[in-house]
């Protein structure tokens, strides 16, 4: 099975770390996963109500990532772009049908671990409390349950209700203001769940979030790839 | 551009009380906005069905074309009756008309009977939203006003301060000959007014008043009884969390035993009739509930003072008013989402809050500043080329994102 890894601008630019590690996981479970060049599917642009821009986005995602068996991307935000909006950029263009090709194999990585991978490959370990946040944008919740009831050691692996953080829809650069204080409330939630380690799998969030947190007390935030990625925090079994 | 933290944290609770709610029953959005719709598409004629039979039962009906028509209106109205002390009921509407300005700037005396509203004058604040127009109000920054305004010896006790409150409004209400009311729905089948509410006070005043003056947005139309109990149970669960509401009143006109003896409607325009025609019929179907403001993370942090005097605020203002009132301030409105979705998924008559914002921002971006314009033009040229465009987006974080 050819993988193609859909890595998002916000975590080429911000959180590199998070790329390099969905590319260790896959390599340590045993699979290929490729990265072809690339930068962004469009979404800051179809957010700011510009088709044009949005559209070449489009038709560049479906030439890089045609012909791969299933895309793996840690964004839900993302994937909804590529999903919902697409379809509508592309309707009357030619990469239409390859479009929708692309946009049916994509999948956030707790879907794919779940279903392609195999929750019984993984044996986290954490001791501690450990929180889920939940993006707002389509968080797979039964995968992520599913990978947290795999952990040993951990005290109460809550998912925490769905919030938003304030990331989305260039809120960053129109208002930082109000994407700053947006961000209050959840890390406030955060901090009381008195979780040691709160996990997301939306890259927006946690770049967000951690911006916001700087060097105020609260929870360490990782993506969940990170935490899967780390030999100290999960041990990965063969496959049977 | 956050509004003070009192507000905010008054926001949050109202964001908790909503969220702690059961979701709506699945059929309720698409049954109550089929209804809408139904009438939204002929909304002439349901207004001119309803115009026909609310002056058959008595009523003087009016069209007011823009707010200051309205108030003038209004103030005709009252000028004919001769009194110069006048009480109102809570409505948005009075905010998107400003009728206490005009009032104040006619000599005559507009009092809010629900207490919530009469606050908000005698501290002078904006409301918060629009069922819970005074919930950011302190305790003590309303005693420190009540004071003041009452002549009373300054108390932090809520339930002498209620008690006080009591003793200043039920006298008036009691001696009511005037009153101007914004009402919930018309009903075009038989004329009739209908205004809802928890505490009785659109009751009492349509009941002891005996001169009304109705104020209604045209798009409030409801076309039969059917319509209309599916439409208060609809508002009742989205607005309050309740099956229905506690009181409801219904207007049909001057009667000679009791109620008015004289009922004026205003039908309200204000740029609704601009909503229609740029094609958002379908955001009209809004019944003013304030649920997608509750739900909102963006309105959370901002109130319904962001939004300014429209017919609407939050996301159902942000998609309506840069169409019914377009300014650069209500220009800016369809932005101040995060893409959430939160409240699509509270809206009792199932507009899509979240496609009708995109369209808005779609259709505004010939407005973008040269600034904005440039950015996506580098973007455009640097997407194909990933070892510049990462680098650039690195760099303009740097730059721009002071968050």
């Amino acid at each position: 099975m050819r993988i193609a890894l859909f890595a998002t601008c916000t975590a080429q630019a911000f959180r590199p770390g998070l790329t390099a590690a969905g590319r260790k996981l896959a390599h340590d479970l045993g699979l290929t996963l490729v990265t072809p060049p690339q930068t962004c599917c469009g979404l800051p642009a179809w957010d700011a109500g510009r088709l044009e821009p949005a559209r070449m986005a489009a038709r560049q995602f479906v030439r890089v990532f045609a012909g791969y068996d299933l895309v793996l991307t840690p964004s839900p935000a993302c994937r909804r772009m590529v999903c919902e909006h697409m379809p509508v950029l592309l309707a009357t263009e030619p990469e239409a049908a390859a479009g929708m090709a692309v946009a049916a194999r994509l999948v956030t990585w707790p879907a794919f671990l779940v279903e392609h991978v195999g929750v019984e490959r993984f044996e986290p370990r954490f001791r501690g409390r450990i929180g889920y946040f939940p993006a707002c944008t389509g968080t797979d919740e039964a995968a992520v349950q599913a990978l947290l009831a795999r952990i040993t050691g951990a005290e109460l692996p809550t998912v925490f209700r769905q919030d938003c953080c304030g990331y989305g829809l260039n809120l960053v650069w129109r208002y930082p203001e109000l994407s700053r204080a947006m961000a209050e409330p959840v890390l406030m939630t955060l901090r009381l769940s008195g979780a040691a380690l709160v996990l997301t799998d939306e890259v927006g969030c946690l770049v967000h979030l951690l911006a916001q947190q700087r060097r105020r007390p609260g929870p360490v935030l990782r993506h969940l790839v990170e935490f899967l990625a780390d030999p100290d925090c999960c041990r990965l079994l063969p496959q049977r | 551009m956050p509004a003070d933290r009192p507000t905010r944290q008054a926001l949050y609770r109202l964001g908790q009380l909503v969220e702690r709610r059961s979701p709506l029953p699945p059929e309720l959005p698409p049954a109550a906005g089929q209804a809408r719709r139904r009438v939204l598409a002929e909304l002439e004629t349901y207004l001119n069905g309803f115009a026909t039979q609310a002056q058959a039962q008595g009523m003087r009906v009016w069209w007011a074309e823009d707010y200051q028509q309205a108030d003038r209106l209004v103030i005709e109205r009252i000028r004919e009756t001769g009194c110069t002390e006048v009480l109102r009921n809570h409505s948005p509407l009075f905010d998107e008309i400003a009728l206490d300005r005009a009032a104040a700037g006619n000599g005559i005396k507009l009092i809010p009977i629900h207490p919530g509203d009469h606050y908000l004058q005698l501290t002078g604040a904006s409301p918060l939203h629009p069922i819970w127009p005074s919930a950011h109000l302190g305790l003590r920054h309303l005693a420190t006003a009540m004071a003041k305004a009452w002549k009373v010896p300054p108390s932090f006790d809520p339930d002498l301060l209620a008690g006080t409150a009591r003793l200043r409004l039920r006298p008036l209400l009691l001696a009511v000959k005037v009153a101007v009311v914004g009402v919930h729905f018309a009903v075009a089948a038989d004329g009739s007014l209908v205004c809802l509410d928890n505490d009785g006070h659109n009751a009492h005043l349509m009941a002891l008043a005996e001169h009304l003056i109705c104020l209604i947005g045209i798009e409030q139309v409801v076309a039969d009884m059917a319509d209309l109990e599916l439409l208060i149970r609809a508002f009742s669960l989205a607005a309050w969390g309740q099956d229905q509401a506690h009181y409801v009143g219904v207007i049909a006109g001057p009667r000679m035993a009791d109620g008015p003896r004289c009922v004026d409607v205003i039908l309200l325009d204000n740029g609704r009739r601009r909503a229609l025609a740029a094609g958002l019929s379908v955001a009209l179907a809004c019944i003013g509930c304030g649920a997608c403001h509750a739900a909102c993370p963006v309105y959370r942090q901002v109130g319904a003072m962001a939004y300014g005097r429209h017919a609407r605020s939050g996301p159902i203002g942000a998609v309506l008013n840069p169409v019914m009132w377009p300014t650069r301030r209500t220009q800016d409105q369809p932005y101040l989402s995060s893409g959430c979705r939160a409240c699509a998924a509270v809206c009792p008559v199932g507009i899509d809050l979240p496609d009708l914002l995109a369209r808005q921002r779609r259709d505004l971006a010939a407005r973008a500043s040269w600034a904005e314009r440039l950015g996506f033009w580098l973007w455009q040229r640097l997407l194909p080329y990933p070892r510049l465009f990462i680098p650039a987006l690195r760099l303009a974080r740097r730059l721009l994102w002071r968050a």
